[in-house]
């Protein structure tokens, strides 16, 4: 039952990574070119994208079970990313938020750019989230290969 | 040593992502209820009806009040032709197609709401008081000084457009602001200020306010040209 639930979550934990991204890339791309502004001053806001996607392949080429078998962590994930999708499908689509309507470009940048210094604490914290658990993950293999080690002794 | 580190680690670990795992469900929970909030619908109540049934009935009265065309013998003939025709300027601008749509929706919501306020501010204040009947008032030299009474409410006149000009302004940043998450329209929180309800009563007091200035000036036009 564990398994197939992490399955799920970490099945998710990619593709709401990639729509979270996505959405994000969208709504910047959009209104910079509305704006006449060149899309590397919000370079920065993909940092923390690039970081935990370079993380999610070490996790994935490196076999990182503690990473990869954690519920807890690909829940947390899912979590974040979901919670990217939303307020940035908000600042689309949600036209009863006003400043939607009169900013001009069909996105409310206002209440987009307000959440943005959540989503980078947010990211960061599973970047480094996820470092701890790979640290650990390598401890706890030398503490089972020290053990076996006992044994034979 | 090495297993209190790898301890720690794993306790940093788990209170890392733990802390990222709440502040999500916090931001995640906030737009939740923001979003009941902003997207509130106000389904209008009978009273409301028969505010916007009293409201057509004063535009159709100043309608009739200022056809009546003065007559020619009239010293100030021009003066009460001039006002006739900013009179006539403003019911063309207010009874419109647009005021029907307003006063004909059953539901109310924030963006009905920015709609109404901007018809008010543009149509009512900018196009028929600051543009129509302000000129009226602010030209010392102007012949319609020499008519008795029209001296007489002329501070009633310069009063009413002072207090009706700007008296949107404050529901347009209320309304303005609502992306802000301490935005509220929860009708249940009858203590609080709720957006879409609140601001939709404000705007209609300025209508009725609006509307019954014009038509008072109707009457008094229309006492005149006997």
């Amino acid at each position: 039952m564990k398994k197939i639930i992490n399955f799920i979550l970490l099945s998710f934990r990619y593709i709401l990574f990639l729509g979270s991204f996505a959405i994000t890339f969208f709504i910047f791309v959009t209104t910079n070119k509305q704006s006449n502004n060149n899309i590397n001053s919000s370079i920065v806001i993909f940092i923390p994208y690039m970081v935990l996607l370079i993380l999610f392949f070490i996790n994935i080429i490196g076999r990182q079970k503690k990473v990869n078998s954690n519920i807890f962590y690909n829940l947390t994930c899912c979590l974040v990313f979901f919670t990217n999708m939303i307020v940035g499908y908000r600042a689309i689509y949600d036209k009863n938020m006003i400043l939607n309507k009169i900013m001009g470009y069909d996105i409310n940048m206002i209440y987009f750019n307000n959440y943005v210094i959540f989503m980078k604490l947010l990211m960061y914290g599973l970047c480094i989230g996820n470092i701890c658990f790979m640290a650990t993950k390598r401890e706890q293999k030398e503490i089972i290969s020290n053990k076996k080690e006992i044994e034979v002794l | 040593m090495k297993n209190i580190v790898i301890e720690y680690f794993n306790i940093l670990s788990y209170t890392i992502t733990g802390l990222v795992f709440g502040l999500a469900s916090f931001i995640l929970l906030i737009n939740v209820f923001h979003y009941n909030s902003v997207n509130e619908i106000y389904v209008k109540q009978d009273s409301d009806y028969e505010i916007n049934d009293k409201l057509k009935e004063k535009l159709t009265v100043i309608n009739s009040n200022i056809q009546k065309i003065p007559s020619r013998a009239n010293p100030n003939f021009i003066d009460y032709s001039n006002i006739q025709t900013k009179l006539n300027i403003c019911v063309q601008k207010i009874n419109t197609k647009e005021l029907n749509n307003i006063f004909n929706k059953d539901k109310i919501t924030m963006s009905d709401v920015y709609d109404i306020q901007q018809f008010y501010k543009i149509n009512i204040s900018n196009e028929c008081l600051i543009k129509e009947l302000n000129t009226l008032i602010t030209d010392d030299n102007s012949s319609l000084n020499n008519i008795a009474s029209f001296k007489t409410i002329k501070p009633f006149i310069e009063d009413n457009i002072n207090s009706l000009k700007d008296s949107s302004d404050y529901i347009e940043k209320v309304i303005k602001s609502n992306s802000d998450y301490s935005f509220s329209s929860n009708v249940v929180k009858v203590s609080i200020f709720n957006g879409v309800q609140d601001s939709y009563y404000e705007l209609i007091k300025e209508y009725n306010n609006a509307i019954n200035f014009i038509y008072d000036l109707s009457k008094w036009y229309n006492s005149e040209v006997i």
